[in-house]
């Protein structure tokens, strides 16, 4: 009598390996810095006449004093208004997909037009993180030391640092998962009271993917994007209005299947003689820092 | 005589995108950038300790009769032009600036790069063209890698440590030296005092810090490390050119 074995099967009625119907994501950072609040919302340049605007800073409001009169009927002089501006320049960033009709009609729908759109989000939100990586490691005081594990020391620092600048809470911190494990090594060996708290899952809910936890009062966002330069991660601790962030929004797109999400757009672009689809996702989106004295870099140790 | 272009090497394994190294999504970046220098941010580096990391790195020891060894700092001090007497250095901070469109005021126009970096220098920093790298080369570098090219610095390289996994590698030693070398070629000019007391005022309030716990041993080394740190930030020694030091051409 002769068996039916699964290798007899093979490659006639049985497959050596086949895929599995249910599709993954691989691991990735998937924090969203522009969900938190850090980062301030400027306003969108349309109609502005220029892609570039200058955020106007003055010196109001207590930035100068009141000072004694030198005497009962001087003729006191004029005190000149102090005044700064910070560019923001927006800039296309895009991503765009090309998918046969082949490879989408073999497929089960894991992988279709659809949801090449809806994977845009998620790349939309790394392409901000990075914006502000690069935004932040131009911070022009920093502390931390080169090719030293990040301390709490250095954490400490930061907050004095910001603290003799008078720099107004909330605070902030956008760290590289590496700052943020030695910082978390550091503070294992710290004696005395530090208030750490953890994330929880309502904190989670409410911040985002991300978000580590809050040392010392300061909200720490862990992104991978946090650049290197020299063997150094530079990271950031910084108070509102240190960052800030201006978006253009498309207005009239003729011609293409839109998505017109929240700030940004996913066209679907056919090539009936190539049987190809086109996803492109755009968004007009520039971020820079507002205020020098509101930020310090964290660097330290890669 | 007429240039030649030989075009360069071609074959198909090059071509192959497969065979190319994957840094990962968040490793080497997109664009390039220039360095840049703010006057406010400068750290005080331990030469000793750079000294000891050259003699790591070099297998630089001396043996003694009873086989034992001890790291050659004399012979890695005159390779890295350290002053003996002097162990402590500033140098200052290098910071990247991107060459990305939207990123603190670059603009996609021919000239945004030019007027973003133009407003840099008049707050005060310190721009370094590329050309002023390491033995008069740039200090960029461009990877081809699976998923593009990506520039890194040149003190950065990657190594495989396993399957699709690729992991940075840093040149510690070259990185400061490059950094002193800003100094002592005038590229960089040095800070007010004030500056330097900032950092300095930071050291000072980790080691007040750290009193409350001096009877711990652990604690008492570090605060010993710290005043040894503290002493050489108040000396305020700066890079000086030597003999042998070469002046570049240009100056940012």
């Amino acid at each position: 009598m002769t068996a039916i074995l699964h290798s007899n099967l093979e490659t006639d009625l049985r497959l050596a390996s086949a895929l599995a119907a249910n599709m993954r994501v691989l691991l990735a950072d998937r924090a969203s810095l522009r969900t938190t609040g850090a980062i301030s919302f400027l306003g969108s340049v349309n109609g502005s006449l220029t892609d570039t605007l200058a955020e106007r800073f003055a010196g109001l409001d207590g930035y100068d004093a009141f000072a004694a009169a030198s005497s009962e009927n001087s003729d006191e002089s004029s005190t000149a208004l102090t005044d700064a501006s910070a560019s923001i320049a927006v800039a296309r960033q895009v991503i765009r997909r090309d998918i046969s009709d082949l490879a989408v009609l073999t497929g089960n729908g894991g992988i279709s037009p659809r949801r090449l759109a809806a994977s845009m989000v998620g790349e939309y939100e790394q392409g901000f993180n990075q914006l502000v990586a690069n935004a932040i490691d131009d911070a022009s005081t920093d502390v931390g030391s080169s090719g030293v594990d990040a301390s709490i020391s250095d954490f400490f620092d930061a907050i004095y640092t910001l603290e003799i600048a008078n720099v107004e809470g909330p605070l902030f911190a956008v760290l590289h998962p590496r700052q943020v494990a030695d910082l978390t090594e550091s503070l294992r060996s710290e004696g005395g009271a530090i208030q750490y708290m953890a994330a929880t899952q309502e904190m989670l809910n409410a911040k985002g993917a991300g978000y580590v936890g809050s040392l010392l009062g300061v909200d720490i966002h862990k992104i991978s994007k946090v650049n290197s330069a020299g063997g150094n991660r530079h990271g950031a601790v910084f108070g509102l209005g240190a960052l800030g962030y201006r978006v253009g929004t498309v207005e009239e797109v003729i011609g293409n299947t839109v998505i017109r999400a929240d700030e940004f757009i996913i066209e679907f672009e056919r090539s009936a003689s190539q049987s190809t689809t086109q996803v492109v996702g755009s968004a007009y989106l520039g971020v820079g820092i507002l205020e020098q004295g509101r930020i310090v870099g964290f660097v330290t140790d890669a | 005589m007429a240039p030649v272009y030989t075009g360069e090497t071609f074959d198909s394994r090059t071509t192959r995108s497969e065979t190319l190294p994957d840094l990962g999504a968040d490793e080497g970046h997109r664009d390039p950038f220039h360095f840049i220098v703010s006057p406010g941010s400068w750290e005080c580096i331990d030469l000793d300790a750079l000294a000891t990391l050259y003699c790591q790195t070099h297998e630089l020891y001396i043996e003694h009769d009873d086989g034992t060894r001890e790291p050659d700092l004399d012979s890695a001090r005159q390779a890295l032009q350290i002053d003996p007497g002097q162990p402590w250095e500033w140098v200052p901070r290098v910071k990247k600036f991107h060459h990305s469109p939207g990123v603190n005021g670059v603009s996609a126009r021919a000239g945004g790069l030019g007027r973003a970096l133009g407003e840099y220098r008049s707050q005060g920093w310190t721009i370094i063209e590329p050309e002023n790298g390491p033995d008069g080369e740039s200090y960029i570098r461009r990877l081809r890698t699976r998923r593009g090219l990506r520039y890194a610095d040149a003190w950065t390289s990657y190594v495989s440590v396993g399957i699709g996994r690729m992991a940075p590698r840093f040149d510690d030693i070259g990185f400061i030296q490059w950094r002193r070398s800003l100094v002592r070629e005038g590229a960089v000019p040095v800070p007010p005092p004030e500056v330097l007391e900032g950092a300095t005022d930071l050291v000072q309030r980790e080691i007040s810090r750290l009193e409350a716990r001096a009877h711990l041993p652990h604690v008492q080394e570090r605060i010993a490390r710290l005043l040894g740190k503290l002493a050489g930030m108040r000396a305020g020694h700066f890079p000086v050119a030597t003999r042998s030091t070469k002046r570049r051409r240009g100056k940012a």
